[in-house]
């Protein structure tokens, strides 16, 4: 345990050096240049960048001096970027096939993902909460969403929109 | 009194004066607990058909939505840890947990009553002292001053959620870091922007809130379900007792008036006097109680001043012609469409329409007391709904509160990559609320300091023309200091076993 918590520790230090090493690092690409009467453009950044490397080090020397574990750490991490997947694919998905599709298989998806297996809920949650929201949205509120590049997509979604309207 | 007589008359007798306040009421409640359709939206809606109406039809119609809109988002952010506008986003801090331990009404219910009463203080205030107040605070708060108050504001939130002060101190260096990306406030130069024009507008405030907030705590929630650790939400709709309430009256004093002072500052507005509300009782209650964790205390410092900073910020507007943020800004847009001008003047040639907006306002603050009661009975009841099917309901409207914002599917990535952020930082102890003040408060700071550095042209002693400003520095200084100490004398688990 102790050795997992200073390991864990070791790797928030190298990924809090990387976030420090990457702002410094392309501060130097700035093109502006402040003087004494003006806040150059890189100052802020970089005097953050020294802040956040001296508290890394200093919150390091805490965590290896722990020895009990965080509390609620929760369940663990790798099973639960599977909750990821459907968000990433609806985003992808939404310029392409167009927000109306997306919504639906991103409905199901994540359903699915969240353990649902009833056909009959899986249908009617799928369908109630994509009415709701484009009733709400595109009827109501008038909210462009994208239509959709793939071929097809655009036109199907326009005459949905049409319709809602 | 009079002339609020008067105003209150015209907006009860007028037929389409009340029309205008009751839809502004309830439209106003109803954008500002949908995020990314936010108050904003509607304002920006309804601006085209304000051409329409009458000067004092159309300016109390945008004083009545703010005022209501201001406190509609409480209810999202302490239901399901979604502010529906960003002076909201304190709110979600403590009100959140408290939804989890079953706490939803007493939290909806303080929300209620401090929007309410921080609105009507403020509201009252603002009748009786527009004139001299907006003189003395834009005369003295200059940027040094602002720079100041932003270093406090900085110092305090670093012990906000986070499971140690270096963890807090890391969170914040986090958003003040995200925050340079863009353009730099002095010249424009373009700062990790990687010849992205989206970059270049900088990373935008909503989606990395809703990110941080709503997403990350629907993956947290998700990842406790597949795990077989569901938690069932006690659904109570207790509002505070009385003597729970009178205990916090010092809170809710200190946090109209800060709310107050900075809604009449330009520039600042609400959200910023939100935040700092929220910071000072977490200062101020060190060692006492827990923020964070589901203390009402931080829904009530959150949302007196909020709501307090409301009518607040109409006094710069009125007074001075000085809009303090993006409403009070198309407010301005309202009176040149009308082909007036806002200023010290427009007590003598406007008087009537004055006294209506401070009477509309007063009103739609009274309104929230009921409205808002019967919103809660009907909104709270959503938390009986089982939470794999509000999931994706959730991760929905966050998507299209992110998307609507600027029409790019962008904001979206960064929506969803700012929630991974958050369930990752959450994880391991850090603070999101604290990622988000960083924020909003580094890149206000940089451009107070810019402003500051040209107004004092780089020289030290200059300073010393801004003993407020000093004052300021000194309080954040001491305040980093002290929890420093604490921190450092805090026993680790290692020395205490």
């Amino acid at each position: 345990m102790t050795q997992g918590l200073k390991s864990r520790a070791a790797l928030e230090y190298v990924a809090w050096l990387a976030v420090a090493a990457f702002f410094y690092g392309f501060s130097f690409s700035f093109a502006g240049a402040g003087n004494d009467e003006t806040l150059g453009p890189a100052v802020w950044p970089r005097v953050f960048c020294f802040v956040l490397l001296i508290v890394a080090t200093l919150h390091l020397a805490r965590g290896m001096d722990e020895e009990e574990a965080i509390e609620d750490a929760g369940p663990a991490v790798l099973p639960s970027l599977k909750l990821f997947v459907m968000p990433i694919l609806f985003v992808f998905l939404i310029p392409r096939i167009g927000f109306y599709p997306a919504t639906l298989l991103f409905l199901l998806g994540q359903l699915l993902v969240l353990g649902e297996r009833r056909p009959v809920v899986l249908a009617t949650a799928t369908i109630g909460i994509a009415a709701a929201i484009f009733l709400v949205f595109t009827t109501l509120f008038f909210v462009a969403v994208p239509l959709g590049t793939w071929p097809g997509f655009n036109e199907m979604n326009g005459r949905f929109v049409t319709l809602l309207r | 009194m009079e002339n609020f007589i008067a105003g209150t008359t015209f907006l009860f007798t007028d037929p389409t004066a009340l029309m205008l306040f009751v839809a502004g009421l309830l439209g106003g409640m109803l954008f500002g607990c949908i995020p990314g359709i936010n108050l904003l939206t509607l304002g920006a809606v309804i601006l085209p058909f304000t051409a329409a109406m009458s000067p004092e039809h159309a300016i109390m119609l945008y004083s009545v939505i703010y005022c209501s809109g201001v406190f509609g988002g409480a209810i999202t952010a302490i239901l399901f840890n979604i502010p529906g506008s960003p002076e909201n986003a304190p709110t979600a801090f403590d009100g959140f947990p408290m939804t989890r331990k079953g706490e939803a009404g007493r939290a909806i219910g303080a929300a209620v009553l401090c929007s309410a009463l921080g609105g009507m203080a403020s509201a009252v205030v603002m009748m009786m002292a527009t004139p001299l107040v907006a003189g003395w605070a834009v005369r003295n708060f200059g940027p040094p001053e602002i720079f100041g108050l932003i270093c406090v504001g900085l110092a305090v939130s670093a012990s906000v959620g986070a499971r140690t002060l270096w963890a807090g101190l890391l969170s914040i260096c986090l958003g003040v870091l995200i925050g340079t990306i863009g353009s730099a406030p002095v010249d424009g130069t373009a700062r990790y922007a990687f010849g992205s024009y989206y970059l270049l507008a900088g990373i935008n405030f909503i989606p990395v809130v809703l990110g941080l907030f709503a997403v990350a705590e629907v993956f947290s929630q998700g990842a406790r379900a597949l795990s077989g650790n569901t938690e069932t939400r006690r659904v109570e709709v207790n509002f505070p007792s009385f003597a729970e309430f009178w205990a916090l009256k010092f809170a809710v004093i200190r946090s109209a008036i800060i709310g107050f002072f900075a809604g009449i500052l330009p520039g600042i507005g609400a959200t910023l006097a939100a935040f700092l509300s929220y910071g000072e009782a977490v200062r101020s209650n060190r060692g006492r109680k827990e923020f964070g964790k589901g203390e009402i205390e931080g829904v009530v410092a959150s949302e007196t001043a909020n709501n307090a900073a409301t009518g607040a910020a109409m006094i710069p507007l009125l007074a001075l012609g000085l809009p303090g943020g993006a409403l009070t800004a198309m407010m301005l847009g309202v009176f040149q469409i009308h082909g007036m001008e806002p200023g010290p003047l427009i007590f003598i040639t406007s008087s009537d329409l004055v006294w209506i907006v401070f009477a509309a306002m007063f009103f739609a603050n009274v309104a929230i007391f009921g409205l808002g009661y019967i919103q809660t009975r009907i909104v709270v009841h959503l938390l009986r709904v089982p939470f794999h099917l509000l999931a994706p309901a959730i991760l929905l409207i966050a998507t299209i509160g992110a998307y609507a914002l600027r029409n790019l599917t962008v904001d979206i990535w960064v929506m969803y990559i700012a929630g991974l952020a958050g369930f990752l930082l959450r994880r391991t102890g850090y603070s999101v609320a604290g990622v988000v003040l960083g924020l909003i408060l580094g890149s206000l700071g940089e451009n107070s300091l810019s402003k500051t550095l040209q107004l004092t042209r780089g020289e030290l002693d200059r300073w010393l023309e801004h003993p407020i400003a000093i004052g300021l520095i000194a309080l954040a200084i001491v305040t980093l200091a002290a929890n420093i100490l604490s921190e450092v004398r805090r026993p680790s688990a290692k020395r205490e076993a």
